[in-house]
């Protein structure tokens, strides 16, 4: 009988230590995955070669260099209001934000890390436009490291010029009635015709920066972005 | 790899420098881009670093092209830990200023690594290309440089665009 239990538990030591391992790092892997958990996510990009969004940053690090040049760059009066295609910054979680995606018609998905959502062919009503606008073909939407929305940006690519410039003030307009007058006052190059060149308008405040701007590139016509950022 | 992450920016900035350069001495097949050098047949030989304001022009372009992109969600990514470190941002942004003053024809000698294979496996997609291309126009147009000047980068950075993405 004492040597099949302890043959018994010589088998039950060696099942657990097996499965150990997997467990652990499951669990690993999901704490690495959650707001605090998330420095440890950086460490292992750097030495285990988790893949994570553009290049080894860690949500905090993203953060820190965002947030640092734009209070650099900011105002010094807070906007009447923030907006942000629908969204609501500094409060809208990534799983707000997937909820939204699944209504949204766009084809969305979440980057490695769990900082962003990006999303594709966004019809221009799931973000505030009219039905005949232009859809958005791509959508970022980047988290803090606490899994708050910091910062929203759409861009629409090869429209007309006269498009580009249209929407924009269109948009600078909305803004300036919502949050605020602009930091920097529209400049109108001329766009198009295969020439590079920039129109944008920047708004900047205390809690609050939103920047439009139509890029003409010579390979792919004119670029409309709005970036809406917390600060 | 510290080189590597900054190579595709010095990569276009390096582009975006000779071909402003080729335009602005007359070199460049543009007829409009050859108007401000006068009519004399005479060409200036001013070059590009005098033309904006030299060194203190270049350091300030370099500052405020790495905030822009420290602000661009869409592409911070590929340089957020190195500007986690004060020693690797004060790298990248010498090595920057090196670079672009070298190329502008200004007395400071580049003496970061070479260029070579600096991008590849880095992933570069289309939509990272473009961001990091619209973040320099920006700059470039804070700066004060001339339309001319900005819109004769387009034929320089096209080919470059091949290399780069998807590598």
């Amino acid at each position: 009988m004492g040597t099949e239990r302890r043959r018994w538990s010589r088998r039950a030591k060696a099942a657990l230590s097996t499965l150990a391992l997997p467990i652990l790092g499951v669990g690993l892997i999901g704490f690495a995955h959650t707001p605090a958990g998330r420095p440890l996510l950086g460490w292992l990009a750097t030495a285990a070669g988790c893949p994570m969004p553009n290049g080894k940053a860690t949500p905090a690090q993203r953060e820190a260099f965002r947030v640092g040049a734009l209070r650099q760059a900011g105002g010094s009066v807070p906007a009447t209001s923030r907006p942000a295609l629908g969204f609501v910054l500094e409060a809208t979680t990534l799983d707000d934000a997937r909820t939204w995606a699944d209504a949204s018609g766009g084809r969305c998905e979440t980057d490695a890390g769990a900082a962003a959502l990006r999303c594709r062919d966004v019809p221009a009503p799931a973000v505030g436009g009219a039905a005949g606008d232009p859809p958005v073909d791509d959508l970022l939407l980047s988290f803090g490291p606490d899994g708050r929305l910091v910062a929203v940006d759409a861009m629409r690519r090869g429209l007309r010029p006269d498009a580009a410039s249209e929407a924009m003030a269109t948009l600078a307009a909305k803004l300036e009635r919502d949050a605020g007058p602009p930091a920097v006052a529209p400049a109108a190059p001329a766009l198009g015709a295969g020439k590079l060149g920039q129109a944008s308008v920047r708004f900047r405040f205390s809690n609050y920066a939103a920047d439009l701007s139509a890029t003409s590139l010579p390979w792919s016509g004119v670029m409309l972005r709005e970036q809406y950022s917390s600060i | 790899m510290k080189t590597m992450r900054f190579g595709w920016v010095s990569g276009l900035l390096l582009s975006m420098v000779l071909a402003t350069a080729a335009t602005a001495t007359g070199c460049g097949s543009d007829s409009d881009g050859g108007d401000d050098n006068g009519s004399s047949g005479q060409p200036e030989q001013k070059t590009l670093y005098e033309k904006y304001g030299g060194h203190d022009t270049v350091v300030l372009v370099v500052k405020n092209f790495i905030g822009v992109v420290a602000a661009d969600t869409r592409i911070n990514g590929f340089f957020a830990d190195t500007a986690a470190d004060q020693g690797r941002l004060k790298n990248l942004n010498d090595r920057l200023v090196e670079q672009l003053a070298s190329a502008l024809g200004g007395p400071e000698t580049y003496t970061g690594k070479d260029m070579a294979s600096a991008h590849k496996g880095m992933n570069i997609k289309d939509a990272d290309f473009d961001a990091l291309v619209e973040d320099l126009v920006k700059v470039l147009t804070d700066a004060k440089v001339e339309e001319a000047d900005i819109a004769a980068i387009g034929g320089a950075l096209a080919p470059l665009r091949k290399d780069i993405v998807g590598k």
